[in-house]
């Protein structure tokens, strides 16, 4: 009991520390799930894209080609010309998927299509060679080529317009099945992913500035001659980092069930499941921060290898890009590292928590997770003790 | 000759510490690495391009013998040859088609993954099942909905004008492509964006180094500037040749990790070298120029610590250290901040340089980078002039 609260008393002096950590992780957090359920929600669960049409040529085609995409995209209008910056700041958009596609209706379109001639042509800006560009540009094209071809069947400029998105929309009511639901990733699934971060490194920095105090030689000898048994001693402190790595842990779900609380989320499916991953990955947080504590000589090295791990598997493991952009190697590599099975673990529970069934999988991810824990902590001790003699 | 005196000194102080040759050097390599194995390979190349789609075609009942154009069989022999003749603007085949023999087939394929979608005809109807919702299979239903909207087409003209029906027809054959592409400036990947934060965080954890620094050079931060405030050094002097000690300890490291991005990763940054090392030095600057200020604000140890920590989180991660995309984000939510936000300017200025030169944005943003050292070296200046101990 006296190490135990002696660890506890010692972790009053990295309060600071904590608290800055803990505010800059809970101000990043909810941008991520921001941005990344916007993103989602565009590439996986809805068929609209965010199209921005610059319209120069204010006619009849270009309001009838921006009325059309508007009954299937989610269109911007300019009107008029843009300045360079302007032009500069979509493009920019573009390349990095905030918008998927711009198209710039040129003054004199109208009439250059109704004489068939192609020297002033609508343009576009997409992001690389994207396939959400080419859907884009085989739309716009199918619709030019449709009243291209009433236009030259005879038809008024009115009445190929009005045919034309005619024949769309009869084209709109083609039968698609869907055979099987994509995962859906809720903001409160995003936010835990993102905990495979915050969680990870705060519990490694702290347990490991803990351990690393505690294994001062002057503090380590006082405590050996206290009278304590070797497994009351390790009994009090592996206890006092487990609850601290606890209080962590309940501290970060808390976060989420707030942040789901204040977007109207009143009910975080899955969350009983959430909170045991969240469990696994404490261990795993502890582990390593003991772990790098016993190879570290000092807080700043502690500082610089949990970011170096931890930062690292983040971007191999999929908690800042997304998995499926890996190469199969890399994901091959990411199974070695606890991050991985702790983001599969975020992605079983997203997929399953409707039924709340989530299987052996799951079951699984903890347990491998555990393993990692339990390496790393026996890597510590072995390595502590070596240093010890 | 004092001045050179202490940058040498300062100099060689910052290369024997190894705290900093971690942080400032050995980090920013192992982040690099990290960023390399996770996401390299999508630098070089397009994580969006086209691919070629492969799609499954199968009937509920067969027709046998050759079907005739006209008819609902022969309708899909057209799809199919549509379907078949299908090419990108760069003369790729759209879509891999496979015939199945039935419906069960092609189910199978498609869950199994090897198809992301089958067209199936009964008796003449034709209908899209898919796997999953998403680009590709919206262009698989695109292609659907272009087939029935030609035949719509070809039956409305066949009604208004049937004497035009064969021009109609030949019209329709003809895919012409009205769009053409515009891209300002060159295409550079969007993935790039992660080694120009890095660097930023990089350039931002000089402000690390010149907190340490003026620790040993402020009489009310430790023994040592106790020492060094009461020695014949000029204090503004010295601390301008600390800062220029720290300025090109930071370039160093910076131009080593370029150096190993550029020629061992193999990731260009689309930019020459000079130029690089150019926004290298202003950035360091600017670290540095922000550490001095954090180290003259701030007298407690710990918030010594924290606040350069947090300054360097939270700019590199504006900046797009985690998410590629944040910067731009911000340049739609709230501009000013990534004009105030130091590796946000440095990102852009990288970003800028790289993607449409030396223009004026790029200039903006060199300006801008000089200002911040300006007026963070002044406003140290400024309180550190004013700095008398009564007693220490």
């Amino acid at each position: 009991m006296p190490v135990f609260k002696a660890v506890l008393k010692s972790v009053k002096s990295y309060r600071k520390t904590f608290l800055i950590y803990f505010l800059v992780f809970v101000s990043f957090a909810p941008m991520q799930a921001e941005s990344l359920a916007e993103r989602n929600e565009k590439v996986f669960q809805e068929e609209k894209l965010t199209v921005t049409v610059i319209d120069q040529d204010d006619s009849l085609l270009s309001r009838g080609l921006t009325d059309e995409l508007e009954k299937t995209q989610q269109v911007t209008r300019i009107r008029g010309n843009v300045s360079a910056s302007e032009l500069r700041r979509l493009k920019d958009d573009v390349n990095f998927g905030i918008r998927d596609y711009v198209l710039i209706l040129p003054d004199g379109l109208e009439q250059a299509v109704e004489e068939g001639r192609m020297d002033i042509r609508p343009r576009f800006m997409q992001g690389g060679t994207s396939a959400a560009g080419q859907l884009m540009t085989t739309r716009i094209d199918q619709y030019l080529n449709h009243l291209a071809v009433y236009l030259q069947s005879g038809y008024k400029m009115e009445d190929a317009l009005k045919d034309t998105a005619e024949d769309l929309t009869s084209a709109d009511e083609s039968r698609v099945v869907l055979e099987r639901q994509e995962v859906r990733l809720t903001r409160a699934s995003i936010l835990f992913s993102f905990n495979g971060f915050s969680l990870s490194m705060m519990l490694c920095i702290f347990v490991g500035c803990l351990a690393l105090k505690f294994r001062q030689k002057d503090l380590a000898s006082r405590i050996r001659v206290s009278g304590l048994s070797f497994w009351k001693r390790s009994g009090g402190f592996f206890g006092a980092i487990a609850a601290v790595g606890i209080l962590t842990a309940f501290l970060v779900i808390a976060v989420v069930l707030l942040d789901a609380i204040l977007h109207g989320q009143h009910d975080v499916p899955g969350l009983p499941l959430y909170i045991l991953n969240t469990l696994a990955l404490t261990c795993v947080g502890l582990g390593l921060g003991y772990l790098i504590s016993s190879i570290s000589q000092n807080e700043g090295t502690v500082n610089m290898l949990a970011n170096m791990a931890v930062l690292s598997m983040c971007f191999i493991c999929g908690t800042f890009v997304n998995i499926r952009f890996l190469s199969p190697a890399v994901v091959k590599a990411a199974h070695f590292m606890p991050l991985y099975w702790y983001n599969t673990g975020v992605e079983t529970i997203a997929e399953h928590s409707a039924d709340g069934t989530v299987g052996a999988a799951f079951i699984m991810q903890l347990v491998i997770q555990l393993s990692f824990s339990a390496v790393f902590f026996a890597g510590g001790l072995m390595i502590s003790k070596m240093r010890e003699r | 000759m004092m001045f050179l005196h202490v940058f040498c000194y300062q100099l060689k102080n910052l290369f024997r510490k190894k705290y900093i040759i971690g942080w400032n050097l050995l980090f920013p390599l192992v982040l690099a690495t990290a960023f390399y194995i996770g996401f390299g390979h999508m630098v070089t190349k397009d994580p969006n391009a086209f691919q070629t789609i492969a799609a499954g075609y199968a009937e509920v009942q067969s027709v046998s013998g050759i079907p005739e154009e006209g008819t609902e069989s022969g309708n899909a022999e057209i799809f199919l040859k549509i379907l078949e003749q299908l090419q990108t603007e760069g003369g790729k085949n759209m879509i891999d088609l496979t015939r199945y023999h039935s419906e069960k087939e092609a189910r199978e394929a498609l869950l199994d993954g090897q198809i992301e979608g089958y067209y199936l005809n009964e008796g003449g109807t034709l209908s899209l099942h898919i796997r999953e919702e998403g680009v590709n299979s919206t262009i698989l239903s695109q292609i659907l909905k272009q087939y029935r909207s030609a035949c719509t087409m070809a039956e409305q003209v066949a009604e208004d004008h049937p004497s035009r029906l064969l021009q109609t027809i030949a019209g329709l054959s003809v895919n012409r492509r009205y769009l053409e592409e515009y891209t300002p400036g060159r295409q550079i990947s969007p993935y790039l964006q992660f080694f120009f934060a890095l660097l930023a965080m990089s350039s931002m954890y000089a402000s690390w180094i010149a907190t340490a620094m003026m620790e040993s050079m402020c009489a009310n931060l430790s023994e040592c500037g106790k020492r060094f405030e009461s020695s014949g050094a000029g204090r503004f002097p010295s601390i301008l040749a600390g800062a220029l000690a720290g300025t090109t300890f930071q370039i160093v490291s910076n131009a080593i990790t370029v150096l190993y991005v550029e020629y061992v990763l193999r990731i260009s940054f689309q930019a020459p070298f000079p130029e690089i090392m150019m926004i290298m030095g202003l950035g360091s600057a600017v670290g540095i120029g922000f550490g001095i200020l954090f180290g003259t604000l701030f007298q407690g140890e710990a918030l010594r610590v924290a606040i350069p920590l947090t300054f360097s989180m939270v700019s590199s991660f504006l900046s797009g250290l985690m998410m590629g995309q944040m910067k731009q984000l911000v340049e739609n939510a709230v501009p000013v901040l990534n004009r105030i936000n130091p590796a946000a300017v440095f990102t852009d200025s990288l970003y800028v340089l790289a993607s449409y030169g030396k223009n004026r944005q790029y200039w903006l943003d060199v300006l801008s980078m000089v200002g911040m050292v300006i007026v963070t070296l002044s406003i140290s200046a400024v309180i550190l002039r004013r700095r008398r101990y009564a007693s220490i």
